[in-house]
């Protein structure tokens, strides 16, 4: 069982067809995107494919499958594109959390054989320790939103 | 490397962040990336090819 940071290689395929749309969230042609919390039981790496309950978070107030995440949009460097993604806050929790996973709960096209895809994966996230809120706000805090270190980047 | 601040006490946090008195983490994750990449087309004309109706 480990949590390796990465984006997940489903997610470049499914970006090819169409699948994940970063439009800032509320507009109509944005997918949804949430963040889900594992403990260091998970088993989460670059061949994450969508959203597994195993290993999630339990705990006070920490609803299962994660919060929905808050997108700004996209921007495009010299020669990079990037995902604005705005923090995420999971208010009085008790939990212990040593790394998530980025998926989209509302795909906007199939595989290559036309299937649906549900709880696509996009990326996996290693918090580098155990990460532990007692009755307290528990905040992911993105990288800055530039072409070297936004949290998602296409270079 | 990923970081985190933990925020705890009366007042903890900045202002207007978190709770009053409420004990708050902050992560810092580090971001992920992919390098593009394009590969060549190639044209092949293959032999035997007809062109009709000109």
């Amino acid at each position: 069982m480990a949590i390796t940071q990465a984006m997940c290689t489903s997610f470049k395929t499914e970006l090819l067809l169409g699948v994940h749309r970063f439009a800032p969230s509320g507009e109509s042609a944005a997918s949804t995107f949430k963040l889900a919390l594992y403990s260091s039981g998970a088993s989460l790496s670059a061949g994450t494919t969508g959203f597994v309950a195993g290993g999630e978070c339990v705990g006070t107030n920490y609803v299962s499958a994660g919060s929905a995440l808050v997108i700004n949009g996209v921007s495009a460097g010299t020669t990079s594109g990037f995902v604005d993604i705005a923090d995420l806050t999971f208010s009085n929790v008790s939990i212990a959390a040593d790394g998530a996973l980025i998926y989209n709960t509302a795909p906007h096209a199939g595989n290559n054989a036309g299937a649906t895809i549900t709880n696509a994966a996009v990326c996996v996230l290693d918090f580098g320790s155990t990460k532990t809120a007692s009755a307290g706000d528990f905040t992911v805090v993105f990288p800055a939103f530039t072409s070297a270190a936004a949290i998602i980047r296409i270079a | 490397m990923p970081s985190s601040v933990t925020f705890s006490g009366w007042g903890s946090g900045t202002w207007a962040r978190g709770g009053w008195n409420a004990p708050l983490i902050e992560v810092s994750v580090d971001g992920v990336s992919a390098t593009a990449s394009l590969g060549t087309a190639v044209a092949n004309f293959g032999v035997g090819v007809t062109v009709t109706g000109v």
